[in-house]
């Protein structure tokens, strides 16, 4: 596991520089002169002047790279140009709110598709199993900006039962979570179900049913143990899409996280403060992937051999 | 009754078509016309959807939203689908440094996940809707370029292929005549799914503000729109929800039944 845990490191290693370069560029693929759109038309020279020196955009491309990356190892990624606090500090003080909201969303999609998946895959064929699925196929296609409303608009606006949005009291985790992990939870059932009944065809499935083992035994220590390894890559790699998805389900419920954030500093076109976000949505995305791969390896030898 | 969300999914892609190319025709009134006496009227028989804040009915935007829908996700795909079998095709069949390049470069994108890259590239080029479409473009080439490399790696080591090349076939014409043929089914259904998403992120980026701009309408930009008053006009919210919605499921569905096909089951899908 060792060796496993030190090869996948090293592979991280490209695809960082890769995505630090990339967000590196997203400031030099402003058109026009990046100053002026940061600080609009009718800023004053020496304002321009003052900016561009702070940010060193009068310097070699090559220099403004390498101040980047070293930057970016040491936590320094600049400062905002509205709030001229620290990046850094700005984003990593949002990160718990987005980390809690994604983990709810994921405690919802789970929570639904493990037992949906699991009833449809032993009920497979019938209305309940044809119900959950055009559900499912439902859930997949409902987009959240639209699914966010639509609670807001049932559970706060007409029931009155939820906050309309931000994140003071328990019972605001309920709608923006719902919404996050609806697809996932779609995307999941279908998964465990599919993966469920693959299993449930395979012989030694049928070896432990012929050795009269009861089927609630069968269904736990043979079929689930070994559908539910796909399915951990699954659920790692839609926690890459809820880190994305939590920047519009954040905007609609006002909730303080990375995401809102991310919106914030587009619309004041504070682009240093846009840059932090986005590395670090991804670096949390590259953490979860790599966490997988470790759940993926532990659960299955044969990955650490390959 | 098998065949019916194919039938469905099949049905829906074709009113999507025809309401984008006759929009001018079908739509009951000029979609940016304002009438500020008439705004936010209810559904009813003057304006079967209601109108919006402005007067402007809605019906007729939800019709001629459609043709940004379409048009976004139809040149995202037609572009993301040619770079990214240019780039999959090129790196399966050399191999050696050139697929490993090519194949970091696109472990650095699948590194942004979701709808981030797009987002990010929108918000720094400018908020219009062609690019959005640069930025799907750029996000999208990926999932293609992987894709064909895969199956043009299974494909050059069939013996159809090792025919061709020791007849003395071009490594042009193998790819062009004998492989890209061949593997073209799961990028057909990976393209259907994709057009899906195209229309989901447009729609996606309109909302925060990033895609379409005032007064073209949109299916995106009309629920950020909607969101503003859901309190006092929530079928301003419903409408565009909904033609995202149909759209969506109806082109999964026709994705579903692709895919089925190409493996040769009838199995209705997720079965």
């Amino acid at each position: 596991m060792g060796t496993f845990l030190i090869r996948r490191l090293f592979m991280l290693i490209p695809v960082l520089l890769g995505v630090l370069t990339a967000v590196f560029m997203l400031i030099h693929l402003i058109p026009g002169d990046p100053v002026e759109v940061m600080l609009g038309e009718q800023a004053l020279t020496a304002d321009r002047a003052q900016l561009r020196a702070e940010m060193g955009l009068d310097d070699p491309l090559a220099v403004q790279y390498a101040r980047f990356l070293a930057g970016a190892v040491t936590g320094d990624l600049g400062t905002s140009l509205h709030s001229g606090r620290p990046v850094w500090r700005m984003v990593a003080e949002r990160v718990p709110a987005t980390l809690g909201l994604t983990v709810a969303a994921m405690v919802v999609a789970i929570g639904v598709a493990l037992p949906l998946g699991l009833v449809c895959a032993v009920r497979a064929g019938r209305a309940l199993d044809h119900g959950a699925m055009v559900a499912a196929l439902v859930g997949v296609s409902m987009p959240n900006f639209w699914l966010g409303p639509l609670l807001i608009l049932v559970f706060s606006v007409n029931l009155g039962w939820l906050p309309l949005g931000g994140a003071e009291e328990p019972l605001a985790f309920v709608l923006p979570a719902l919404t996050l992990g609806t697809a996932m939870a779609a995307i999941l059932t279908r998964m465990v179900r599919a993966s469920l009944l693959e299993v449930m065809d395979r012989e030694f499935v049928r070896t432990a049913v012929a050795k009269g083992l009861p089927r609630w035994r069968v269904m736990v220590r043979h079929v689930l143990a070994n559908a539910l390894i796909p399915v951990i890559t699954v659920i790692g790699l839609q926690f890459g899409a809820l880190l994305a998805g939590a920047i519009i389900t954040e905007t609609i419920f006002s909730w303080p996280g990375l995401g809102r954030l991310t919106v914030e500093a587009i619309q004041t076109r504070d682009y240093p403060l846009v840059q932090g976000c986005v590395l670090m949505i991804c670096l949390g995305y590259l953490l979860a992937s790599l966490l997988t791969d470790l759940c993926y390896a532990a659960a299955d030898p044969r990955v650490r051999l390959r | 009754m098998r065949r019916f969300p194919a039938w469905f999914g099949g049905a829906v892609c074709a009113a999507l078509v025809l309401s984008a190319a006759l929009a001018p025709w079908l739509a009951p009134a000029d979609p940016a016309a304002q009438h500020l006496a008439l705004r936010l009227l209810p559904p009813g028989a003057g304006h079967l959807l209601g109108t919006d804040a402005l007067g402007r009915d809605i019906l007729s935007r939800v019709i001629h939203g459609s043709r940004v829908s379409l048009y976004v996700a139809v040149v995202t795909v037609a572009v993301s689908l040619a770079i990214g079998t240019l780039v999959g095709s090129v790196a399966g069949y050399k191999g050696g440094w050139v697929e490993e390049g090519a194949m970091r470069v696109v472990d650095v994108f699948l590194a942004f996940p979701g709808i981030l890259l797009a987002i990010a590239l929108t918000a720094v080029l400018g908020p219009s809707l062609h690019n959005v479409i640069l930025a799907l473009c750029i996000m999208g080439w990926v999932g293609y370029a992987r894709l064909v490399r895969g199956q043009v790696l299974l494909a050059r080591e069939l013996a159809y292929v090792e025919s061709a090349r020791a007849l003395g076939c071009s490594g042009l014409r193998v790819m062009g005549r004998h492989i890209l043929p061949n593997v073209f089914g799961p990028v057909l259904v990976e393209a259907t799914f994709a057009m899906a998403g195209a229309i989901v992120a447009e729609a996606g980026l309109s909302f925060l503000g990033l895609g379409t701009q005032p007064p073209t309408p949109s299916w995106g930009s009309m629920l950020a729109e909607g969101r503003q008053f859901i309190l006092v006009a929530p079928h301003l919210t419903v409408w565009p929800g909904v033609a995202i919605l149909l759209t969506v499921l109806g082109i999964n569905l026709l994705g579903d039944a692709l895919r089925d096909r190409m493996r040769g089951t009838g199995t209705p899908a997720g079965q």
